[in-house]
């Protein structure tokens, strides 16, 4: 195709039937110019556009084999004549002017080998040395390769682009078809997707093809003889069948082929990059064909192409099935957190169960229900349901504790292991009228011991996975540890209150001669108890005794402090002369504690009151204390004061005894620093002894003991507020009759 | 605590209450030869305790003398910058005074705020512990004669009336 110029005549001449004369010598110069040339050069004489010379590049762009001069250009491209160009060169022979045509689809070749070219070209007339226009002149450029490449690069960047937004599979897939079908006007494009074990095809798209035909090859399974795409599935190479009525590969869909009117089918396999196959992309004409080069290399980009597209949607659909697990994994700690904070804010055992079944319920299951074994039997301690029928049949219901086998709750106690099936418990229950479908029983564990368990059932066809289980176990874990630290902790509320109360004067007892009235208000809640105490006791002769007083400290140990000093004190009074003597003693016995009983000191007042005639006489001891205050009859306040160091520090106490007798509605006050220590608020100042003694002067005239001592403690709270008692108070007032 | 002077001087600043007692008797445990009180959780015997510095400001330093006996005689109690002290500092300074008690050693409080003279009155507590109202005549006193009738050390002076 290539020959040397020098040597074209020679088998030009052997092919046609010789040139004509030397009027096409110069004609004959311009093919050897070009004639190496890509552009197509043709030379025609006269009327019927006689073919006198061409270039190689001519013949190999008619093809055919059509290498032949001498001839009309219509009898060598019979062809052309539908395509107007012989109008074109008829009229360019008339009138002499030149025609420029730009992009021509030349359509060559007919049947089975017809194939377009695009061609930018121009008609010139040939004029002999009169101007006569003698024939005409053909230079063309073939722009097929540039136009297809053109074509094809725009249409395959709107499909990158599509895939690269991810948009819908079959959105792309359905692109891909009809650009193709647009670049190759007659051809007919399917994409089939083979599914994840690779052994059947999918319909993918194909928009051109009737839904009948779709359908029926919707799931072939890839092989070896099913049609060409089945065959190219397995084969992992392009299959081309020219002629679908004639190939083996199409018998068992000849007639399907027949009835959607397709004749030709090129199928390219499309394979992942690790080679995974992933589908079929197929070529179809209505009339039996052979694929060009141009054919096969679109093929080839599509099909990667479609790659691409599969690749990226399943990627996605990974993706995204992993968000969902990591969402739900995300759901599950919010929702354990949220339960465990909800868990953990209650104090009281039974809220916390209770709450545990609220918070199983909808998440876990539709009904939960907690039991508690309590003295040896089975208590249903709280149910959660969506209707408070369905709450009502939960309720009454109560598995037995013994019930062996035959009842989940029982094994489960029994085990301590959680179970889990998919059928109503067995043993009696109100399953059918629930809607019971399957249940998970854990249990309830405190320090290995079991001590109840948390029943979930579910209705309907959800069923328990072992996730909802994990989760249901974690919850019952929490709640049960929870539910144990509560249990313990209002034990030891309870110990702590009754301790204090057998530690307190449980009534003021009358005393002859005197109204007795008495504040206690100890600071620490819960478990702490108080470090003042005071006591009234009778002794032997019909006298009374007293005290109040103040150990540093609280708690247990302050407990047993205050305890020492009364019982000393009651033990040794009606056996000793006088208060000296019994505090001496008390100081004594404070000093003589056992190591580990505390080592704290104690300041109190302790007095004898006897009735006399002028009055109630009081012989009272100072050890430590802060002063009492005297209410006498004219209003006045004063201390009553006493030397006397605190007791139980190892110092001589040298208590010196003082009297004091209180005439008919006089008032003695003893009072605890957590008195004159409170304070309104931060940074406030100190209710004070001077206010104290305005207070107590503030009692009203003729006072009864109990008037007294309102007046001060409503003076104190309404200083305080309510609030600001950091310290214990104890207040006693003995008023004369 | 300084131990630059005759006799070591703790140093309270702040306040003394249930909370930074631990402190003080820390610091005690920190005074040489100092023996322990017995009492559960206090170490026995002199060492060095840690250096505590915070709410109390109690600062131990290296350096001074004890006694050729072992215990001091004298430990000096600095309140000049104490503010408050409640019962259980006043606790705490009783249990430092036990652990003086059995060699004759004297608790000095110096510079007590008045708040503080008044509990001390009040409870008696001035006659076990030698008030100073300066740290400057509490280490110029010496040994022996912190009470008037110079007494030996377990009976406490006559009560003065207040």
């Amino acid at each position: 195709m290539t020959a040397d110029p020098e040597q074209r005549p020679a088998p030009a001449a052997g092919r046609s039937g010789g040139r004509t004369g030397p009027a096409s010598a110069a004609e004959g110069d311009l093919s050897l110019l070009f004639g190496r040339s890509t552009a197509l050069f043709a030379s025609l004489a006269g009327p019927a556009h006689v073919l006198e010379t061409a270039n190689p590049a001519f013949f190999a762009a008619i093809g055919g084999d059509r290498e032949r001069t001498g001839v009309p250009l219509a009898e060598l491209l019979p062809e052309l004549a539908a395509q107007g160009f012989l109008t074109l060169l008829d009229r360019v022979y008339r009138t002499g002017e030149r025609h420029v045509g730009r992009d021509a689809r030349v359509v060559l070749g007919t049947g089975t080998d017809a194939r377009e070219i695009f061609v930018d070209f121009t008609y010139e007339a040939r004029r002999d040395a009169g101007g006569n226009v003698t024939g005409v002149r053909m230079i063309g450029v073939e722009t097929t390769r540039t136009k297809h490449a053109q074509r094809l690069a725009a249409e395959h960047r709107v499909l990158l682009e599509q895939i690269a937004r991810q948009a819908p599979l079959d959105e792309v897939l359905d692109g891909m078809c009809r650009a193709i079908e647009e670049l190759s006007p007659d051809v007919i494009v399917s994409v089939l997707l083979a599914d994840e074990d690779g052994r059947h095809l999918r319909h993918g798209a194909a928009p051109s093809l009737p839904g009948f035909y779709n359908r029926a090859i919707d799931g072939i399974a890839t092989g070896e003889g099913v049609g060409s795409c089945g065959t190219a599935a397995v084969r992992r190479q392009t299959v081309v069948v020219t002629d679908i009525a004639t190939d083996p590969l199409w018998s068992d869909f000849r007639d399907l082929a027949a009835r959607a009117g397709v004749a030709a089918c090129w199928s390219t396999p499309v394979t992942a990059r690790d080679g995974r196959l992933l589908g079929t992309f197929a070529m179809y004409h209505r009339t039996p064909r052979a694929p060009h080069d141009t054919d096969l290399a679109l093929a080839r980009v599509f099909a990667d192409t479609a790659a691409l597209a599969v690749e990226r949607h399943r990627a996605e659909r990974a993706r995204r099935a992993a968000d969902a697990r990591e969402k739900a994994a995300r759901d599950d700690l919010a929702f354990l957190l949220s339960a465990s904070n909800a868990l953990a804010a209650d104090l009281d055992e039974g809220q916390i169960l209770h709450r545990l079944a609220t918070l199983c319920t909808p998440t876990l299951a539709p009904l939960a229900a907690v039991d508690l074994v309590e003295a040896g039997r089975l208590q249903r301690v709280a149910t959660a349901a969506p209707t408070p029928r369905q709450g009502v049949l939960l309720a009454s219901h109560t598995p037995v504790h013994d019930a062996g086998e035959d009842e989940a709750v029982a094994r489960v106690l029994a085990s301590g292991v959680t179970e889990v099936a998919r059928r109503a418990p067995t043993g009696p229950g109100p399953w059918d009228a629930l809607g019971v479908t399957g249940y998970v029983c854990i249990p309830l564990a405190d320090r290995g011991r079991t001590f109840g368990a948390l029943t979930l059932l579910s209705t309907g066809d959800a069923v328990f996975d072992g996730h909802k289980v994990a989760l249901a176990e974690e919850l019952a874990r929490r709640a049960a540890s929870a539910a144990r630290n509560a249990r313990q902790y209002t034990q030891r509320v309870t110990l702590a209150r009754d301790l204090q109360t057998g530690l307190l004067l449980p009534d003021l007892p009358a005393v002859p001669g005197a109204e007795l009235a008495a504040h206690y208000h100890p600071a620490g809640e819960g478990l702490e108890i108080g470090g003042d105490f005071y006591d009234v006791f009778p002794l032997s002769d019909g006298s009374w005794a007293f005290l109040l007083g103040d150990v540093c400290g609280r708690g247990a140990l302050a407990a047993t402090t205050t305890a020492l000093v009364r019982h000393t004190a009651r033990a040794v009074a009606p056996l000793l002369p006088g208060p000296v003597d019994v505090v001496r003693a008390v100081d004594r016995a404070l000093m003589d504690r056992p190591r580990g009983h505390g080592s704290g000191f104690v300041t109190l007042v302790y007095g004898r009151c006897t009735p006399t005639a002028d009055g109630l006489a009081i012989d009272l001891v100072r050890a430590g204390h802060t002063p009492p205050l005297l209410l006498d009859a004219g209003h006045t306040v004063r201390a009553v004061d006493a030397s006397g160091s605190l007791l139980g520090a190892g110092i001589d106490p040298r208590p010196n005894a003082c009297r004091v007798v209180l005439r008919p509605h006089e008032s003695l006050l003893l009072y605890t620093d957590g008195i004159t220590e409170c304070h309104a608020g931060t940074g406030s100042g100190q209710y004070g002894e001077a206010r104290l003694a305005r207070a107590l002067a503030s009692a009203p005239n003729t006072p009864a003991a109990h008037d007294v001592l309102k007046a001060v403690t409503a003076d104190v709270w309404s200083y305080t507020g309510g609030g600001g008692v950091d310290d214990d108070q104890a207040v006693l007032v003995i008023t004369g009759t | 605590m300084d131990r630059s002077g005759p006799f070591p001087v703790l140093g309270l600043r702040g306040h003394l209450d249930h909370e930074s007692v631990v402190q003080l008797d820390e610091a005690a445990d920190a005074v040489p030869g100092l023996p322990g009180d017995g009492q559960p959780g206090f170490p026995s015997g002199g060492g060095t305790g840690p250096r505590a510095a915070g709410r109390n400001g109690l600062r131990a330093a290296e350096g001074g003398d004890g006694t050729a006996a072992g215990a001091p005689p004298v430990v000096v109690a600095d309140c000049s910058r104490l503010h408050f002290c409640d019962s259980s500092g006043m606790s705490s300074l009783v249990r430092l005074y036990q652990r003086l008690r059995p060699s004759g050693g004297v608790l000095r409080i110096a510079a007590a705020p008045p708040a503080m003279r008044r509990v001390l009155s009040l409870t008696g507590l001035d006659g076990a512990f030698a008030v100073y109202p300066t740290v400057d005549e509490a280490l110029i006193r010496p040994v022996g004669h912190d009470f008037p009738e110079n007494a030996p050390f377990g009976c406490a002076r006559a009560a003065r009336g207040r």
